[in-house]
């Protein structure tokens, strides 16, 4: 199994406030690493500094052995992974459909920067793939609803057929359930899990639910106070007296 | 709404109507009105390039009075000093002067500042090349440069003489409907739609892979190279060129087009500087409160109907509407 993702010694400072220390972190391709930890961990900012939105203070990312540790977001977009926010971002204004055109389209213009600037609508293969994404993510009867009035559950569902548009490697979902009810973050894993099997794709996953981690994770890393604590098998983790102790312990009431 | 499915037929028809419109016009009216109908036309190109930026790519430039002057300038002063040049060339060199100032700004400001911040930037760069204007002595100083002839156009066979009776205002409709289109086609299509991506939610746009510092300057750089374009046309139409056009105040004149047409609209502007042209016309002989007679009318609309004319249109028609047809139940 080769290294697609590979992330040693980051740290990063928000002026005086130390987020991340030290975190050594990789994942192979084909596997789902979920990250946990409690909320103000870090798993947020891990994921801006591994996907390119802050630089790391300090420390060395690469992807497919590449070092992509100065490069822009967009461009390690470009090979080959596709992310999610906390908060769902999607374009407000545009119908569902259309979010998954533009994004669909953004992957063709990164191919082919030059072609089809004369077409006005968007081609007719286009139009197709984002109309069965929009049917596989659930979302067919959301076709023409502007994102603005779409549920939280549902934009990030959209938010999901966005990145899956991109046709990445790998997908980073930063708490894919949070805010969700125990059925709708139950259905929320069963997509992902599908999706991910479908797609063939890598994983990368922070989360707080403790069920889901379980359901999802072929490995577990935990953060705590922008550490890595253990890192290991989903049985290995369990058993572990210390995530026992600051996290499962605390949280067993929850999941 | 989608924006993924265009309509041609429905932008074409309209074109027509104002292209046809503007051609009536020579037929009824004096030489007064028809000169003013032909800035009302390059004033549509000069309101659209303004809002491909502003509506679509979100930035919000002053820099569009500079534009507009370096295009009449580069056109001025060719015409008067390089006449062998054919004028086809003579328009590619100011859209070229245009986009290059584009090109220096965005690189200087667009990515380090947004929003206001990089309209106060504009408008200083605005002010430089005012300044700069005035006190070169090939483009006339503080007088401009005077005696811009209207040009002759040679296609090989035949000499279009664009100064005889009012070619050149045939000239200006035929070039602005072009332009229009130009900028129509850049709204549309799948550049457009990520220039709306880039707007609507820049984060979300980046992780889809799109540069959007690149997509932003190469917005702002059509807008001012179309902008210098609107201006070159200007120049042999008014047959003077003056540093006023340079002014930042007349950078107002597109987002008060803009404004008072509706930004969410690709015809917005246009129906804007339409708008302006006739009221323009109406208050002329009120000399002295006719500006201020202007300034009111303009205020209250773009507080009264924040949408603009056609945003104002498009809620009566849906109200028309509703009744009659009703609505698909969509999800909650
Ligand atoms: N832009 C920022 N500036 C300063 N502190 C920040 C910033 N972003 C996050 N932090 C701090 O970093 C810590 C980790 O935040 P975050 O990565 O969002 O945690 P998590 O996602 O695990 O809940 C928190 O204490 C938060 O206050
Ligand atoms: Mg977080």
């Amino acid at each position: 199994m080769s290294t697609l993702l590979d992330a040693r010694g980051i740290f990063k400072d928000y002026g005086r406030i130390k987020v991340l220390k030290n975190v050594d972190l990789d994942l192979g391709e084909g596997e789902r690493h979920v990250v946990i930890g409690p909320n103000g961990a870090g798993k947020t900012t891990l994921f801006k500094v591994l996907s390119g939105e802050t630089r790391p203070s300090a420390g060395t990312i690469s992807l497919n052995g590449r070092d992509v540790t100065h490069e822009a977001g967009f461009m390690r977009t470009r090979s080959g992974v596709g992310r999610s926010f906390q908060v769902a971002r999607v374009f407000l204004e545009m119908t569902a459909l259309d979010n998954i055109i533009v994004a669909v389209e953004a992957r063709e213009a990164t191919r082919r920067p030059w072609a089809g600037l004369l077409r006005l609508s968007a081609a007719r293969t286009v139009a197709d793939e984002a109309e069965s994404l929009l049917a596989a993510l659930g979302l067919a009867a959301a076709r023409e609803t502007p994102a603005e009035t779409l549920s939280h559950g549902d934009r990030k569902r959209l938010e999901l057929a966005m990145n899956l548009a991109l046709r990445p490697k790998l997908l980073m979902l930063d708490e894919p359930t949070a805010g969700m009810s125990p059925t709708d973050r139950q259905a929320a894993v069963n997509l992902i899990d599908k999706v991910v099997r479908e797609n063939g794709l890598s994983l990368l996953l922070t989360e707080h639910d403790m069920g889901v981690v379980f359901q999802l994770g072929t490995r577990i890393s935990v953060l705590h106070y922008g550490e890595v604590v253990v890192s290991g098998l989903p049985a290995e983790v369990r058993a572990n007296p210390l995530v026992r102790e600051i996290y499962l312990g605390r949280n067993a009431g929850h999941a | 709404m989608t924006i993924a499915r265009v309509r041609p037929a429905i932008f074409f028809s309209l074109l027509a109507l104002l292209v046809a419109g503007a051609l009536i016009v020579p037929h009824v009216a004096n030489r007064g009105v028809v000169f003013l109908s032909g800035v009302v036309a390059i004033n549509v190109v000069f309101g659209i390039a303004f809002n491909l930026a502003f509506a679509k790519a979100g930035i919000l430039s002053f820099g569009n009075a500079m534009f507009f002057a370096v295009g009449a300038y580069c056109a001025g002063y060719l015409i008067t000093q390089q006449n062998h040049l054919p004028f086809v060339v003579i328009l590619l060199a100011a859209a070229g002067c245009g986009g290059l100032l584009a090109l220096v700004t965005g690189l200087l400001a667009l990515r380090r500042a947004s929003g206001v911040y990089f309209a106060v930037i504009t408008l200083a760069v605005g002010a430089l090349v005012h300044v700069l204007i005035m006190k070169l002595n090939f483009l006339g100083r503080n007088d401009g440069l005077v005696g811009v002839n209207r040009p002759i156009i040679d296609l090989g066979l035949v000499e279009l003489d664009l100064a005889r009776g009012d070619a050149y205002y045939y000239f200006i409709i035929a070039s602005c409907a072009l332009l229009v289109t130009l900028m129509w086609v850049l709204w549309s299509n799948r550049f457009g739609r990520s220039l709306q991506g880039v707007k609507s939610d820049p984060m979300r746009a980046s992780f889809l892979g799109i540069d959007i510092d690149r997509k932003r300057l190469i917005a702002l750089v059509l807008s001012g190279s179309i902008t210098a374009l609107a201006g070159a046309i200007y120049a042999p139409w008014a047959q003077i060129v003056t540093p006023e056009l340079a002014h930042w105040s007349f950078s107002t004149m597109p987002l008060l087009f803009t404004l008072l047409g509706g930004s969410a609209f690709f015809l917005g502007p246009a129906v804007g500087a339409i708008l302006f042209g006739l009221l323009d016309y109406a208050t002329r002989s009120l000399i002295g409160i006719s500006d201020l007679l202007v300034g009111g009318l303009l205020l209250a609309v773009v507080l009264s109907v924040p949408g603009g004319v056609l945003g104002l249109l498009g809620s009566l028609l849906a109200r028309v509407r509703a009744p009659s047809s009703p609505r698909r139940e969509g999800r909650a």
